[in-house]
């Protein structure tokens, strides 16, 4: 989309975002936080990130390793990942897509907001940046940010680490004619042809004509520079917000015991309740990955009967499963998917209108299956057989089943032993017998002679006889 | 919440208003359906917590206990009847013949002592459940105090089924049984109770049901009775 050289926009630009994102993740209770810690770029062997202990023992962007582990050879080193910064700047644009309207990203760590049409709303500038420079303290990354009227001359000036929130064209252009070119997009060959004919900044840039310049450089560049000299108008695509929800995190350290994880998952997990909580839906099933060393990633789903959206639920669930789950090898990495989530239906009930059960019911069941697993809960389901062991059938709970019976036998012992055992002691017949010849149809064919029996205790049993009499204990009448 | 208003609220020693709904809940009682029972039990079963019912498994306590509670079935009530380790596979048809729902109703089997208790509270305190009932040989005292507190919590019954024969004093239940069969009868004791005494045991007539010659549960047994010959009676 394009728009006329008279827009204001607002460039985000975040340095250090892959060792932020690195240090947030982190359980508060190691110390290690402020350990010195780097960020690394092994295509062009370079240090690209460094926090604040590390610059203190001379680690500067832009070092060889060989150097940067001279220096302090303790150095905590991380390999530089774009797809972290880029899932970040994502998010980023999703808490900021609440507050303004037109975001366009500009990866790996930029964001570009378009603050002329949001004056209007805020009234003026500075309330504008008040409330954005508010939600960018709530993720707590480092940014550098500068106003200007084109994209590429704000996104130079955020560069520079010029913090410069104006909507005065002069104060603007005094910084822009300052900054050096070499951080532009300006094509990197283009910039060394303009260093040979003495041009390093932008104030020089601006001196040349343009039919001079167009000469030596490529059109890309060309574009670069007219947009800079406020000629040319940007093109941009602006951002629209995720359908889905994806969230990574890469750990400091490995971690063997799941209940550890915990807390590093609440952190994700609030994301995704916020993610939840704008869009006014729930979600009923998420999916965690857990990226193994030397393994192939374990994925484990959650299910809610419920669908849920607050991360204390979530949490109770997956702390629950993670207890039953065993690792094969230590985890170094989380990934945590909502693909599928529904809108909350507005529920226009009586205050006062009976309690229903059934929300609680619903996660009752949702808490047991997620502890003890699907196959110990079981429903209980009639099925008209004559075998007595056919008639009981366990279901997964919360399956549609058929309507009831109308008829059952009425005189059936409540336990049946899931195996028939061999009767053992003494008993007397109260009631018999009862002969059932049945099944032939699938292979398990019986032919019994049922008897209700009773000890000298008074326990009443349910025993059979088979045609080659032998007799065996079936149920107890309890 | 203050922390240590928690704590003192989690023992139960402070009093609020909303205890004395559940005070009055626990002294709530409803008939049982046998005269002489009711007179024993300071005049009727309790709504809510912790029932031990000692017996020999196969005397017929679950078919009883059915009994007296379908005395008290409300049809509006949707709440889950829970069966947690039971020493068997409970039979559908028994239950059926028992006027109970098995749309509400699930079970959960193959469960660790632990387990089973864990499922226990949950299910008694989650409020979702109108009873729950538990298969289980020796319970401490905590562990039937958490199950107490829980059922009076979520306003349900507890039926601990304990086959041990000897039942640990003084445990906090809201009431323990031990019944007896004696052919045709089944013999009470009240072990303990929560409003009352403990009171000389009853007999109460509880034959079982293919001597009452009801063989099928419903009024359509009489087209199925075509098929089915009686051979012997």
């Amino acid at each position: 989309m394009q728009f006329d050289t008279q827009s204001l926009w607002l460039y985000l630009h975040f340095p250090m975002l892959q060792l932020n994102v690195l240090e947030q993740s982190q359980v508060s209770e190691t110390q290690d936080i402020d350990k010195p810690r780097a960020i690394y770029q092994s295509t062009n062997n370079q240090i690209v990130q460094v926090n604040q202990a590390a610059f203190n023992q001379g680690i500067r962007i832009g070092m060889g390793l060989a150097k940067a582990s001279l220096l302090f050879s303790d150095l905590a080193l991380h390999e530089y990942m774009p797809e972290i910064e880029e899932n970040t700047i994502q998010q980023l644009a999703q808490s900021l897509y609440l507050i303004t309207s037109d975001i366009a990203l500009s990866p790996p760590s930029g964001i570009i907001l378009r603050a002329q049409n949001m004056l209007h709303l805020y009234g003026d500038l500075k309330s504008y940046w008040r409330i954005i420079s508010y939600c960018l303290g709530q993720h707590g990354y480092d940014y550098q940010a500068a106003s200007a009227y084109s994209i590429q001359s704000a996104k130079l000036l955020a560069l520079q680490g010029k913090t410069l929130i104006t909507e005065e064209r002069k104060a603007i252009q005094q910084q822009l004619e300052k900054c050096t070119i070499s951080l532009s997009e300006i094509d990197a060959k283009d910039v060394e042809k303009l260093a040979r004919i003495g041009v390093h900044t932008v104030k020089e840039l601006q001196k040349l004509p343009a039919a001079e310049l167009a000469n030596r450089v490529s059109r890309y560049s060309m574009n670069v520079i007219n947009e800079l000299r406020g000629h040319s108008p940007a093109k941009v695509r602006f951002f629209q917000p995720a359908t889905e929800f994806q969230d990574f995190i890469e750990l400091i350290y490995e971690i063997e015991d799941l209940q550890k994880l915990l807390p590093v998952l609440a952190r994700s997990l609030s994301k995704l309740e916020h993610f939840l909580y704008v869009r006014n839906a729930r979600c009923m099933s998420i999916a965690l990955d857990l990226l193994q060393r030397e393994e192939s990633p374990l994925k484990l789903e959650f299910n809610s009967a419920l669908p849920i959206y607050r991360s204390s639920d979530w949490l109770e669930i997956i702390g629950l499963k993670l207890e039953r789950t065993a690792l094969s090898a230590p985890v170094y990495g989380v990934e945590l998917y909502c693909v599928n989530y529904e809108i909350t239906p507005v529920p226009n009930d009586d205050m006062f209108a009976q309690k229903s059960y059934h929300i609680e019911g619903l996660s009752l069941i949702s808490r047991l299956i997620s502890k003890l697993g699907e196959d110990k809960v079981k429903s209980l389901s009639y099925h008209a057989d004559f075998r007595p062991e056919k008639c009981s059938q366990l279901s997964p709970v919360g399956h549609k089943r058929n309507k009831q019976p109308s008829t059952a036998y009425a005189d059936r012992p409540g336990i049946l032993l899931p195996q028939p055992q061999l009767l053992t002691h003494q008993i007397s017949i109260i009631k018999g017998p009862e002969r059932i010849i049945s099944g032939w149809w699938d292979e398990q064919q019986i032919q019994r002679d049922y008897f209700v029996g009773q000890d000298a205790q008074g326990q009443q049993v349910w025993v059979y006889k088979t045609p080659d009499n032998q007799w065996f204990l079936h149920g107890y009448f309890v | 919440m203050n922390p240590i208003l928690h704590e003192l609220q989690n023992k139960q020693w402070v009093w609020s208003a909303t205890c004395a709904k559940q005070q009055e809940q626990q002294k709530k009682r409803s008939t049982t359906g046998f005269a002489s029972f009711d007179n024993i039990l300071s005049s009727g079963f309790p709504d809510t917590g912790m029932v031990h019912i000692g017996s020999r498994q196969g005397s017929g306590e679950l078919s009883f206990l059915l009994y007296i509670l379908g005395h008290q079935l409300d049809t509006k009530d949707a709440r889950f009847w829970v069966f947690i380790a039971p020493p068997g596979h409970i039979n559908a048809e028994f239950l059926l013949a028992n006027n109970v729902d098995l749309e509400h109703l699930f079970i959960i089997h193959n469960a660790s002592c632990e387990d089973a208790l864990w499922s226990a509270e949950q299910c008694a305190k989650s409020g979702a459940c109108a009873n729950v009932f538990v298969w289980q040989k020796n319970l401490s005292q905590v562990q039937v105090r958490k199950l107490e507190v829980a059922a009076q919590r979520g306003r349900c019954r507890c039926f601990w089924f304990d086959y041990s024969q000897q039942l640990q004093q003084n445990l906090p239940l809201t009431l323990s049984l031990s019944l007896q069969r004696q052919q045709d009868w089944i013999q009470v004791g009240i072990n303990k109770q929560k409003a009352g005494w403990a009171k000389t045991p009853v007999k109460i007539p509880f034959p079982l049901r293919c001597k009452k010659s009801i063989r099928y549960t419903s009024s359509e047994s009489a087209n199925l009775q075509h098929n089915v010959v009686n051979l012997h009676n």
